[in-house]
């Protein structure tokens, strides 16, 4: 794999029991170690993606109606929105955890979870949520809920848990 | 003391609160929030105010498999009859 630093070809693949630093040297790279890893931090690489907490629901137990996050994404490709999700099987004991999604800025992204029915049946329940990701914030919808037929709204499922930025995200697109 | 930053909707009902450090410039900082769901109050003038919206009609419960089989079964039973 060639290692990029600031957009430069400055390595390929390094001889065993080099450092990526050392292989870059080798390359022509004349920096420092801290400003080798800081521009590899930097430059999207592998290693180099980044996750920052912008917004943390203080109240994770409350509803969540339609509303807009305002939140500065300007420099950020991507979100990751961690929501609550719920898996109630067969034997009707549910496990309360957390789902996770990936959003690109400028998409909607739809958040779904799905829940086996605690008849013993093997319905599943959907939940989606939508989340246009726009640069200045995120767009909540209602969640709904339902099955095949009719879908409801609720405002107590997919809750939003955390959102972060994502920098670093590149795609092969 | 924990603060907290409020998103409200024009009525002034709470819709979500975060920590003042994730909040926009222009959200709404409280010192507390209630314990129970938030969405049940309006936040004017510094006070909640206690304002739960209506229930929403609860669905319908979903038929069981054998139920769906069994309406099936009738179905086609009744369509061979009508034939």
């Amino acid at each position: 794999m060639a290692i990029k630093v600031d957009g430069v070809d400055v390595a390929g693949r390094g001889a065993p029991g080099l450092s990526a630093y050392r292989s870059a040297q080798l390359g022509g790279y004349t920096g420092t170690e801290e400003e080798f890893y800081a521009a590899l931090g930097n430059s999207g690489s592998a290693g180099g993606l980044q996750m920052v907490l912008l917004w943390e629901n203080a109240s994770p137990t409350s509803a969540f109606a339609a509303q807009t996050v305002s939140l500065d994404l300007s420099g950020y490709e991507a979100v990751f929105i961690v929501a609550t999700a719920k898996f109630t099987p067969g034997d009707g004991v549910a496990t309360t955890g957390e789902a996770g999604w990936l959003g690109f800025v400028g998409k909607v992204l739809i958040l779904q979870t799905i829940e086996v029915s605690s008849d013993a049946t093997y319905r599943t329940q959907l939940y989606l949520r939508t989340a246009t990701v726009n640069s200045d914030g995120i767009v909540f919808g209602d969640a709904v809920q339902g099955t095949t037929g009719t879908f409801s709204a609720t405002d107590s499922k997919v809750i939003p848990l955390r959102i972060y930025g994502m920098k670093g995200v590149t795609t092969n697109e | 003391m924990s603060k907290y930053a409020l998103t409200l909707a024009e009525d002034g009902r709470v819709l979500s609160a975060t920590y003042p450090k994730y909040a926009a410039p222009d959200a709404v900082i409280v010192p507390y929030i209630p314990v129970s769901n938030i969405t049940d109050y309006i936040y004017q003038d510094g006070v909640y105010h206690y304002d739960p919206l209506p229930k929403p009609e609860p669905a319908a419960p979903e038929p069981t498999v054998w139920e769906e089989l069994d309406a099936a079964y009738q179905e086609g039973v009744d369509a061979a009859y009508d034939e």
